[in-house]
């Protein structure tokens, strides 16, 4: 599937371990802290998020995040789907942009002009933003010493304001359940 | 992709009964002495009496009317439920497996609303009841909804996804299902918009109704008797096909020997032939069809109503592909150290200076964003 006038994000290859020390570098850089809005970092750097009824696209022929120049990105987020759910899925987008485009223009390596990440992209292209996301929402550190206080992985994922789900996978990934 | 039970095509049919004078009875003047209290509040047995005899009255005409043609399954399907009840005003609801279906419920529902309407007269004679019917498409024009129990809600952050699957455990056990569901979409604003326009006299209909009346001829299946079916013109309803005129057909409830009907008779007012009905409504699905397309029945006897849009089927697959589409926060992909041999990992000696350049780059985007904002 291509859509005209953009190329289809590729996967970096990056190791998982390189992607999540990545996320949370840029966590830092841009001095977004675990719970902060997510909306407001991505304009920050020149992106844009819309909300849209995306129930009638076809997962694998729509966008969900177009890549324009560095500084101009535009990342859609579905209308059916929770605030947290939300803040997983700009941050999974914000994995593509800088793994597949930032990543790849910054060291040469056949970086596309313009890229889109499709809604439903290949496994490997989702695993790596979903890593990035992953540690970019979640710093591990941060998870940690939450799980420690809290010792319920429910109450760290509301304390980091992302799902059940999402806050399972990081402790299980950690080696915490 | 298997198509879940809950996105399977669907053609609704929805038929109101409302209360003519209730809220005039209910708003009349308070009580003199203590004497008339028991006048005052008499509105609120008849609208209770009104909830149980609508339910008892279609069953007992489906029963009769069922039981007349017992070999004729296709005719009838499932009984219509009670979908709602709101203020002075019971809606049924029934899936259409068959376009014969329509003409028979039609019927039943006349005789069980000629039912509620004497319940209410004998009551209070000022009361009487309207009535109005509409189809739906399910599952892309229209949409069922649902609400989980209280305690499922926390963890929803799909709400299409939880929405399905609780749907899907009603299809797959309806007899025992205690889920409350909701119809949401523009056929049903249409539905409500008609039946403001109802009359006791004037039992209102979406177009999609005459439409199949008047294309399958329902007289032929021997069940039932005819309609006379009227048209008033049509006219814009407030938010519905983006403004166009929308046109009002009914069905008229006059007796032969009503002032209506000689009234109709003496200002030529007259029904509306089959064929000028056909080819009315099928002027309007050209003309509109960026707002709305035939009706259609997706079964395996229907031969008549099956047609479906061009576009139908593809936007139909693309729900089913959204339904089952993964959760990204729960696809984490291999663990740590099986990663198919295909990582290409940056060496630790450069990896500080490549992730510099990124958070250098980074730094720089968020820096001219802001100088953009503030000059």
């Amino acid at each position: 599937m291509r859509i005209a006038g953009y190329e289809e994000a590729t996967p970096c290859f990056l190791p998982k371990r390189q992607v999540y020390s990545l996320a949370e570098s840029v966590a830092n850089q841009l001095e977004h802290k675990p719970g902060d809005d997510i909306h407001a970092l991505v304009e920050r750097i020149g992106g844009t998020v819309t909300v849209q009824d995306t129930l009638m696209e076809d997962p694998e022929r729509s966008g969900s995040l177009y890549v324009d120049a560095h500084d101009d990105f535009r990342i859609i987020v579905p209308a059916h789907t929770s605030g947290v759910r939300d803040r997983f899925t700009i941050a999974h987008e914000l994995g593509h942009y800088v793994l597949h485009y930032v990543w790849k223009h910054s060291h040469g390596e056949n970086p596309p002009e313009r890229m889109y990440a499709l809604r439903k992209g290949s496994e490997r292209v989702e695993w790596e933003a979903n890593w990035f996301a992953s540690g970019f929402l979640m710093p591990e550190a941060h998870f940690r010493e939450a799980f420690q206080r809290l010792r319920n992985v429910a109450a760290v994922a509301a304390e980091l304001d992302v799902s059940l789900p999402a806050a399972e996978i990081r402790a299980r990934q950690l080696g915490l359940a | 992709m298997e198509c879940p039970e809950f996105l399977r095509p669907r053609l609704r049919l929805f038929l109101s009964a409302d209360i003519v004078g209730s809220t005039a009875l209910k708003q009349t003047r308070g009580p003199v002495d203590v004497g008339d209290l028991r006048k005052h509040y008499a509105w609120f047995s008849v609208i209770q009496g009104f909830y149980v005899v609508a339910r008892q009255s279609l069953s007992q005409c489906w029963a009769e009317r069922r039981g007349k043609w017992p070999d004729n399954d296709d005719c009838f399907g499932d009984e219509p439920e009670l979908w709602k009840t709101i203020g002075d005003e019971v809606i049924f609801e029934k899936v259409l497996t068959d376009h014969r279906q329509l003409a028979v419920t039609l019927h039943c529902w006349v005789e069980a609303v000629e039912e509620m309407r004497n319940f209410v007269k004998l009551r209070n004679s000022s009361l009487d009841i309207k009535y109005a019917a509409w189809l739906a498409g399910f599952p892309v024009r229209n949409k069922e909804v649902v609400l989980s129990h209280k305690e499922e809600l926390e963890n929803q952050d799909d709400y299409n996804k939880s929405s399905g699957l609780l749907l899907n455990e009603h299809y797959a056990n309806t007899e025992s299902s205690q889920l409350s569901i909701d119809y949401v979409g523009p056929s049903i604003d249409i539905g409500f918009r008609v039946a403001s326009y109802a009359t006791p006299r004037k039992f209102v209909l979406s177009v999609g109704i005459p439409y199949i009346l008047a294309l399958t001829s329902p007289t032929q299946s021997g069940l039932i008797g005819d309609f006379r079916i009227f048209y008033d013109g049509s006219r814009p309803l407030k938010g519905v096909l983006g403004g166009v005129n929308y046109p009002l057909f009914w069905i008229d409830l006059s007796k032969e020997d009503s002032i209506d009907y000689h009234e109709d008779r003496l200002t030529g007012h007259r029904e509306a032939a089959r064929d000028d009905i056909r080819r009315y409504c099928d002027a309007f699905y050209e003309e509109h069809d960026i707002y709305t397309h035939r009706p259609f029945i997706q079964s395996p006897t229907e031969q008549q109503i099956s047609k479906k849009p061009e576009w139908w089927d593809e936007l139909h697959s693309n729900l089913i592909k959204n339904f089952y589409l993964e959760d990204d926060s729960a696809s984490e992909g291999p663990a740590e150290g099986a990663d198919l041999g295909i990582d290409q990992p940056v060496d630790e000696d450069k990896w500080q200076e490549r992730v510099s350049v990124i958070l250098g780059l980074l730094s720089k985007f968020q820096e001219e964003d802001s100088d953009d904002k503030s000059s």
